[in-house]
């Protein structure tokens, strides 16, 4: 059974030491980050979406869930905004060392029908004391939920077997007993 | 009866209540000299980035000067300041006059991380 849950925790596993922000990764996180954060990774799973397969049979759905991926980092400030040039630079370099890092991660892959998509976004601020930016990579992945990981049909688990079979008068009647669950 | 705001109230709040000493350098490597400012360093949280559910903290210096410290020869972006008491450099990323005689330097730091 595949849970957006699991594959959170796997993008987790995927990204360690795998970019510049070493094993520097939050999973979740609420606090806001700081100087002494940088470079910082923030991962997170909050959506997925399910298709179902029709009306007829029972539920079964293709699920997609986003986990979406953060990368925060601060470069010194420089002349002529040298520092977003910087910050810039080092973001797309996170972008393709995330990407890489995830994509194609064969626990992941292992669990997945396949990748639908990634989006990515940076932004650069000059507000603050350094020039800070952050690259986003959402990371599409595909899997299948049946009706085996929803509601459990109720069913009275079985105590025992008797079997006979009838013969005549003054014969040996064969069969046998049998009580579940046996130790 | 107009009041002289830079030599009544500038000039006292500067260089004898809050003001400080910083190294000016011009851009293209002008002489250093030093000026009398008042730093802030106070915290903000403005910075924006994609992601908006987890914030950013940083501090936003600042260096209010008097511009009649400058004469003929106002700051400009791209120049720098060296404040002594942190011991850190910057570089002027947007000057803020407030039309009273006092600029408000928007720095940026430049020390290596």
């Amino acid at each position: 059974m595949t849970t957006t849950a699991d594959l959170r925790e796997l993008t987790v596993q995927a990204l360690q030491n795998k970019t510049g922000a070493a094993t520097n990764i939050y999973s979740p996180r609420t606090w806001s980050t700081w100087s002494g954060d940088y470079p910082v990774i923030l991962v997170r799973a909050p959506e997925e979406e399910g298709q179902s397969f029709g009306r007829n049979g029972p539920p079964a759905f293709t699920v997609t869930s986003a986990i979406h991926i953060a990368a925060r980092i601060h470069v010194p400030g420089a002349e002529s905004d040298g520092g977003a040039v910087a910050a810039e630079a080092l973001l797309e370099q996170y972008r393709e060392q995330i990407k890489a890092a995830v994509i194609n991660y064969p626990p992941i892959m292992s669990q997945l029908q396949q990748y639908p998509f990634f989006r990515s976004s940076i932004a650069i601020s000059d507000e603050g004391e350094r020039p800070i930016g952050e690259v986003t990579v959402s990371i599409g992945m595909e899997f299948v939920q049946g009706p085996e990981d929803f509601y459990p049909v109720p069913v009275v688990p079985l105590q025992g077997v008797d079997a006979q079979i009838t013969e005549p008068n003054g014969t040996p009647i064969p069969g046998a007993t049998i009580d579940l669950p046996q130790s | 009866m107009t009041i002289d705001w830079d030599s009544e109230v500038l000039e006292p709040c500067h260089d004898q209540a809050f003001g400080e000493p910083a190294a000016f350098s011009p851009q293209g490597g002008g002489a250093p000299f030093t000026v009398t400012g008042i730093f802030f360093n106070g915290f903000t949280q403005s910075v924006e980035l994609v992601d908006g559910s987890i914030g950013v903290n940083s501090v936003q210096p600042v260096f209010a000067v008097r511009a009649s410290l400058f004469g003929a020869s106002p700051p400009r972006r791209n120049d720098r300041i060296a404040v002594q008491s942190n011991g850190a450099t910057y570089v002027i990323r947007d000057i803020q006059p407030d039309g009273m005689g006092e600029l408000r330097l928007q720095l940026q730091r430049t020390d290596p991380l």
